[in-house]
């Protein structure tokens, strides 16, 4: 039996199929109506609220640093420049990771809405899902950042004070075997925390959309293979 | 346009009922995949030009959407490529022979890739090679040599 000997009985199953799942007009207006969201705008609404958390969350950050601290904490003396300096650099890799963030996530969401072409869509769905694990870490990474920061800034702090309680220089303390040891197990801690969090992300992600992103991948190889 | 798009789509739907059942294992995926082809449809109706058929642009967003669609189920999928309850339903008002030769069809397409599925169904459409690669933007050769590779893929599932 040929292929072609089976166009009848497809035709004829897949006519009858085709009809008994057959829509009225109204019920057609209902779904476009009561459709839920697909998955590219799922994550488009996510990347949009993530954003707008990160802004907020970047601008308290901003706000606690030059405006609420100096002006709310009784007694408060600036940190010292290289804090500033770590404190600066921050912002300046937040707002530039916004705009490079926003500049692939808009080019991604072209290339979906404005074809019809297999290869485009295919590719436009990849990035869009690469640029969404770019905000996990972006997020993740501006996160542990304002913590690093705060860290730094409060270990600092924290010794300045002892100095001054003891009557002894900056030096002395910060050199003493105690607070060597304090400030190991303090950064040890950090980074075992941050290594948790970005491998807890990557695996989050991989089980959501490892997947469907090799289902993608194979699609694309299969079409490049074609040309 | 929404009334437009409402005729039109209910006068062709026989289109996305096809896709739908070629692409999914179980009533539910294939209301999923339903809603979402038409969606895609409505967000593309606006960009439709008659420059060719409305059927042949329709097949193009419908499998376009089916090849890309997500599936949250997480099971793996059934490889009788439908619903088993669902199937029996539907061929069994069919003779023995047609009923067979339906549901090992469906058994073997559901192992071919994403696009060998589309180019399947487009030929037992009774398709051109040349309506096929308008529909799928495979040039006409290749959509040859890719259905004599499909013919063999069908014929080793299939034992025929």
């Amino acid at each position: 039996m040929e292929l072609k000997d089976l166009k009848s009985a497809w035709n004829k199953f897949s006519s009858d199929d085709a009809n008994k799942h057959q829509l009225g007009e109204e019920a057609i207006y209902d779904l476009l109506k009561k459709r839920t969201l697909n998955l590219i705008e799922r994550i488009d609404r996510n990347i949009k609220i993530g954003f707008a958390v990160l802004i907020a969350l970047s601008l308290l950050f901003v706000l606690d640093a030059y405006f609420f601290t100096p002006r709310l904490v009784a007694g408060y003396e600036p940190a010292p420049g290289w804090i500033q300096w770590i404190e600066s650099l921050g912002i300046l890799f937040i707002a530039g990771s916004f705009v490079y963030f926003w500049l692939g996530y808009r080019g991604a969401t072209r290339d979906y809405s404005q074809s019809n072409d297999l290869k485009k869509v295919l590719h436009a769905i990849v990035r869009i899902l690469y640029v969404y694990r770019k905000l996990f870490y972006l997020a993740l990474g501006i996160l542990l950042l304002i913590m690093s920061i705060s860290f730094v800034t409060g270990l600092y702090s924290g010794v300045d004070l002892k100095a001054h309680e003891l009557g002894a220089t900056l030096t002395d303390v910060s050199s003493a075997p105690e607070m060597i040891k304090t400030i190991v197990l303090g950064i040890t801690i950090f980074l075992v925390f941050m290594a948790g969090l970005f491998a807890l992300s990557s695996w989050g992600f991989r089980k959501l959309y490892g997947n469907y992103i090799i289902k993608l991948k194979e699609t694309l190889k299969e079409l490049d293979e074609i040309e | 346009m929404e009334k437009e798009f409402v005729q039109i789509i209910s006068q062709n739907q026989g289109i996305i009922h096809k896709v739908c059942s070629i692409y999914c294992d179980s009533e539910e995926d294939r209301r999923d995949l339903f809603q979402e082809i038409l969606a895609q449809l409505w967000k593309s109706f606006p960009s439709f030009r008659s420059e060719s058929k409305f059927s042949t642009w329709m097949y193009r967003v419908a499998l376009n959407t089916a090849i890309t669609s997500f599936k949250k189920n997480k099971r793996q999928p059934d490889k009788s490529g439908l619903g088993i309850e669902n199937f029996q339903l539907a061929v069994e008002e069919y003779d023995h022979e047609t009923e067979e030769q339906i549901k090992l069809l469906y058994k073997a397409i559901a192992n071919l890739s994403g696009i060998e599925k589309s180019i399947v169904l487009l030929y037992l459409e009774n398709k051109k090679y040349e309506e096929i690669a308008e529909i799928t933007g495979i040039t006409q050769n290749y959509v040859r040599v890719k259905m004599n590779r499909i013919k063999a893929k069908l014929k080793k599932y299939m034992n025929i």
